[in-house]
């Protein structure tokens, strides 16, 4: 509740700001409005063919695939001490490391593989 | 009179949560004046001393100045994205500052009853993940804000921007799970509570205390410490790696067809992002809002002892919290201006090296070695 009310009050008083600057500047000519760089806008320039490189694509996977593999590591991450003084160490331990072992062996594949290559 | 004492609880939580807003917003022109103030000095430079005293009134009058601005409108189909990014940029910061606490909790008696009021925006458990989920969204402002922006330069620098803040969002997130393992807790005023007293050890079930160090996390978790602080300075794209804003190659990044006050909203959103930052690291391993050798416990036994009243002395207990934890994000802050102009920029593949092939294995490695001690030493 308390995060919706906070998100409300940022969003009005940033829309107020955005609002009061369209509001009280001067308005400017139509060509004034054009994209930066001769008013050719990216998806105009080459004939909407401007390349992007593969690799910010091949990153935003990547992040994707171990951000959820962090995220399963966190509730062991939480309950790792209760294991231990329980005396469960071992198996909490040897239950991560078999999952760690394989986040391990992807990010090697991947610095073999060269996704991560940015040269 | 139930019903004015609830009137009264609601609109003291509402209160809290717009005084958040206004403090997050006012601070950062405070900010920006300490930021040109002391990059002149460094630089051998006046920097801003004519609008006020010390000219603290400069970034005041340049807001101002602003919303005088001619306004860029882009064209129709994108028009609503393009206004939306700025809106969005300041989100992150200021949502995700009201789950970190500010203060030791006000217990005060009123109407004869105890009542607890947590000084921060709202508690709950899972608050560390709440936050790093929160400050991620960040990125679909740069990302909007590039899309729509309809050229080239705001393109690529949005794109470097996600790519940047993604990696390392990744790292953080490793490189917090040991410190996750050690408090066994993601909750902001249980891992405070815990830093209170003196440093101690435990090795094969017998405890070890150094009393002059206080139960600080980085002397549990230095490497976190130091991963952690790297990883916020690449999420909120301050200088070693402000890649996305490379003006030499990128005019000015993201923002490059941003003027007046829009522009103010990313800068306010980049300052918010940097103050939660500090205050992350502040909470999960400098204790917080608690002194190092005096907590808020022996604090107000020490007020009672005087002989000042109960809500008094809560309320004075706080208010000296709020300092202590005011200074300790104060020098963070201080740390990341500091940075800024005294190391320069990295390459591109050189900031996505350190994040993939050096930060995230040593946060992995980490995680490692605080289990494997935990397990050896059976506790920390």
């Amino acid at each position: 509740m308390g995060a919706i009310i906070l998100l409300i009050a940022t969003t009005a008083f940033a829309s107020l700001l955005v609002f009061i600057t369209s509001f009280l500047g001067p308005k400017s000519k139509r060509l004034k409005n054009l994209p930066y760089e001769c008013g050719v806008a990216v998806e105009e320039s080459k004939g909407g063919k401007t390349k992007i490189s593969l690799r910010f694509y091949l990153a935003a996977l990547l992040f994707i695939i171990f951000d959820v593999e962090i995220l399963f590591l966190f509730p062991w991450a939480l309950t790792y001490k209760d294991f231990v003084s329980q005396g469960l160490g071992w198996f909490s331990f040897l239950s991560m490391l078999i999952f760690m072992i394989f986040v391990v062996l992807s990010l090697i594949w991947d610095l073999k593989e060269g996704s991560l290559d940015w040269n | 009179m139930e019903l004015t004492k609830d009137a009264f609880y609601i609109s003291i939580e509402i209160i809290k949560l717009f005084t958040i807003v206004l403090v997050v917003f006012s601070f950062v022109p405070f900010l920006v004046w300490l930021e040109r103030r002391a990059s002149a000095f460094m630089q051998n430079r006046f920097g801003p001393n004519r609008v006020g005293p010390l000219g603290l009134v400069q970034t005041l009058a340049d807001a101002i100045k602003f919303s005088f601005k001619e306004n860029f409108v882009p064209e129709k189909k994108k028009a609503f994205f393009f206004y939306l990014a700025p809106i969005l940029a300041m989100i992150p910061g200021i949502v995700a500052f009201g789950a970190i606490p500010f203060a030791s909790p006000l217990e005060l008696s009123l109407w004869g009853e105890e009542r607890t009021f947590f000084m921060q925006g709202f508690h709950f458990g899972a608050a560390l993940v709440y936050v790093l989920a929160i400050s991620s969204l960040a990125t679909f402002s740069t990302l909007l804000a590039g899309w729509s922006s309809r050229n080239k330069f705001s393109l690529m620098g949005a794109l470097r921007a996600a790519a940047q803040m993604i990696s390392y969002e990744l790292a953080l997130g490793m490189a917090l799970v040991g410190i996750v393992v050690v408090y066994g807790s993601l909750d902001f005023s249980e891992i405070i509570s815990m830093q209170r007293g003196p440093l101690t050890f435990t090795f094969f079930s017998e405890v070890y205390q150094i009393y002059f160090l206080p139960k600080w996390g980085v002397f549990y978790q230095p490497l976190s410490f130091l991963l952690v602080l790297v990883c916020i300075f690449a999420e909120s794209n301050r200088m070693p790696f402000d890649m996305p804003e490379a003006e030499a190659e990128l005019v000015s990044g993201y923002h490059t067809d941003y003027g007046g006050l829009k522009m103010l909203l990313f800068y306010i959103g980049e300052y918010a992002h940097m103050i939660v930052g500090s205050a992350l690291v502040v909470t999960l391993y400098f204790g917080g809002y608690e002194l190092p050798y005096i907590d808020s416990e022996s604090l107000s036994k020490f007020f009672i002892s005087l002989n000042v009243s109960f809500n008094l002395t809560a309320i004075f207990v706080s208010l000296i919290t709020m300092l202590v934890f005011f200074f300790k994000v104060m020098f963070f802050l201080w740390f990341f201006i500091w940075i800024r102009w005294t190391v320069p920029r990295f390459k591109y593949q050189q900031l996505m090296d350190l994040g993939w092939k050096k930060i995230l294995p040593l946060a992995i490695l980490n995680t490692l070695g605080t289990a494997v001690l935990i397990l050896a030493f059976n506790g920390v």
